[in-house]
C-alpha cells in the first residue's frame, strides 16, 4: 500500500500526448468530480445508505485510476469493499481518502502551474 | 451582492469552488454565477500574476460600482499580506486602482468567509440534496428496468434498427458510442478516439436515443451508470440489434461482471485506467471482425 504513488501521470500523458491544454482541462475536471464524490461519500455516511456508498466509492476509484492517483484508487477500492462495514470504519476510511485527496490536489497544483 | 474572491493559493480557490460547484455552478477559474446565497466570482491568481491573469481579472470589472472586491485567502497568506512579506495585494490593488479607482475592502480567511455567509449550512443542505438525487436515480432505474423489459418496445426498436443500420455499410471508419457517466473518463476516451466519430451518453436512456439515431458501430459501455446497469443495457442492445458490438469498460473486473458480459455476448472487457493501446486495439479488433464477417 505504501508503495503506491500519490500521482503517476505516465498513462495519462500517453493519452494526452503531453498536450498541456488538454491536461489542464482533465485536471480541472478531476478536481470538480472528486470534490463532488467526496461530498457525496460524506453525505452517505451522515445519512446512511450502503448502496450509494458502494456506488460512489466505485466511481471515485475509476476516476482516480484514470488520473493515475494510485494510492487514492486503492483507498477507494477498500471503501467500495467496505460498504457493509460499520460507520466507524467507513468514517476512518473516509478520513484517509480525504487526506490522500488533498495530497493528490497538491500534486496537481504543481502540474497545473 | 457581488463578491470577487482572489487568491494566490489554488487550494483555497478549490475550497471556495467546491461550495460553488455544488450549487450548480461550472468551470474553474471562471466566473461563477447563479448562486442562491450570494453571487461570487473566483479568480486564481498566481503569486507572481502574469499580465494575462490580471487582464482577465480586470476585465471582469466592467461595472466596478456594483461589486465589492475581497482578497480572500487562508490565514498564512493573510498574515504574509499583513506583514508585508508578499506584495500580491499591492500588485492587484495598484492595477485595479489605476484602472478603476477601486480599492480592496477586506482581507479575510476564506473559511471565515463561508461561516460569515452561512455557506456551510448550504453545504449541509446540498449533502441532503445529493442523497435525494441518489434515491431518485434508484427510482428511475426501476422504471427503466420495466421499460427495457417490454416486448412490444423491443420488437418496435428492432424493426427501426433494421431500417437504419444500413448506414453502417457506407462508413469507412466505425462510429463509436461512449456510454460513461464520468466527464473525466469521457474526455479521456474522446482524446484517445479523436480520429473517430464519437457520440457521448451519460445514461442508458441517453444512450438508447443516440443508438437509435446514430446507429453506432461500436458501443463502449460502462457498467455502473446512474440510471441502469451497463450489463442490463448490453442485454437490451443485443435484443434490438443482432449486430450490436459492445465492449464493456469498468473499474471492476469481478467474476460476476465477466460472467454477465459473456452472457450478453459482449466483444471485449476493458478495465480502468484507460490505456491508449488497449482502447485502440479494441477498435482494431472490431475492424478485423467486420472484415471477416464481410468475407
Amino acid at each position: 500500500m505504501t508503495d503506491l504513488q500519490t500521482l503517476d501521470l505516465t498513462n495519462l500523458r500517453n493519452v494526452t500526448d503531453s498536450d498541456a491544454e488538454l491536461e489542464r482541462e482533465l485536471f480541472n475536471e478531476f478536481i470538480r468530480s472528486s470534490n463532488n464524490l467526496l461530498e457525496n461519500l460524506h453525505a452517505c455516511l451522515q445519512e446512511g445508505g450502503n448502496e450509494p456508498w458502494q456506488k460512489i466509492s466505485h466511481a471515485f476509484k475509476g476516476l482516480s485510476m484514470n488520473l493515475g492517483a494510485k494510492h487514492l484508487a486503492e483507498l477507494c477500492r477498500k471503501s467500495q469493499d467496505s460498504w457493509e462495514r460499520p460507520d466507524s470504519e467507513k468514517a476512518e476510511l473516509l478520513n484517509k481518502i480525504r487526506e490522500e485527496h488533498i495530497k493528490v490536489l497538491q500534486a496537481l497544483q504543481t502540474e497545473i502551474r | 451582492m457581488n463578491i470577487t474572491l482572489i487568491d494566490e493559493n489554488a487550494e483555497n480557490i478549490l475550497h471556495a469552488h467546491l461550495v460553488a460547484l455544488q450549487q450548480g455552478a461550472s468551470g474553474y477559474g471562471e466566473d461563477v454565477t447563479n448562486i442562491d446565497y450570494i453571487q461570487c466570482r473566483f479568480f486564481h491568481i498566481g503569486s507572481k500574476p502574469e499580465k494575462a491573469e490580471l487582464t482577465q481579472l480586470l476585465a471582469a470589472f466592467e461595472d466596478p460600482a456594483d461589486c465589492t472586491l475581497y482578497l480572500c485567502s487562508d490565514g498564512d497568506v493573510i498574515l504574509r499580506i499583513l506583514n508585508g512579506t508578499t506584495d500580491l495585494k499591492n500588485r492587484i490593488v495598484s492595477r485595479i486602482a489605476a484602472t478603476y479607482q477601486k480599492t480592496i475592502e477586506v482581507c479575510m480567511d476564506v473559511r471565515d468567509f463561508f461561516i460569515e455567509y452561512d455557506l456551510l449550512e448550504g453545504v449541509r443542505l446540498l449533502k441532503l440534496e445529493c442523497l435525494r438525487k441518489l434515491k431518485k436515480q434508484t427510482k428511475m432505474a426501476r422504471q427503466l428496468e420495466k421499460f427495457f423489459s417490454e416486448n412490444g418496445l423491443i420488437i418496435t426498436l428492432r424493426k427501426t434498427v433494421q431500417l437504419t443500420k444500413m448506414q453502417r455499410s457506407f462508413r469507412s471508419e466505425p462510429h463509436i458510442l461512449i456510454v460513461e457517466d464520468q466527464i473525466f473518463s469521457q474526455k479521456i476516451l474522446s482524446a484517445i478516439l479523436s480520429d473517430y466519430t464519437c457520440h457521448l451518453a451519460e445514461t442508458t436512456a441517453e444512450a438508447l436515443l443516440l443508438y437509435m439515431e446514430k446507429c453506432p458501430d461500436i458501443v463502449l459501455l460502462d457498467i455502473d451508470l446512474p440510471d441502469l446497469s451497463g450489463h442490463r443495457f448490453a442485454e437490451f442492445l443485443n435484443k434490438i440489434d443482432e449486430d450490436a458490438y459492445v465492449v464493456m469498460v469498468s473499474a471492476n473486473k469481478y467474476e460476476k461482471d465477466v460472467r454477465f458480459a459473456q452472457e450478453n455476448q459482449v466483444k471485449g472487457f476493458i478495465v480502468k485506467p484507460y490505456e491508449k493501446d488497449v482502447i485502440l486495439k479494441a477498435i482494431t479488433d472490431f475492424k478485423k471482425n467486420r472484415k471477416r464477417s464481410a468475407a
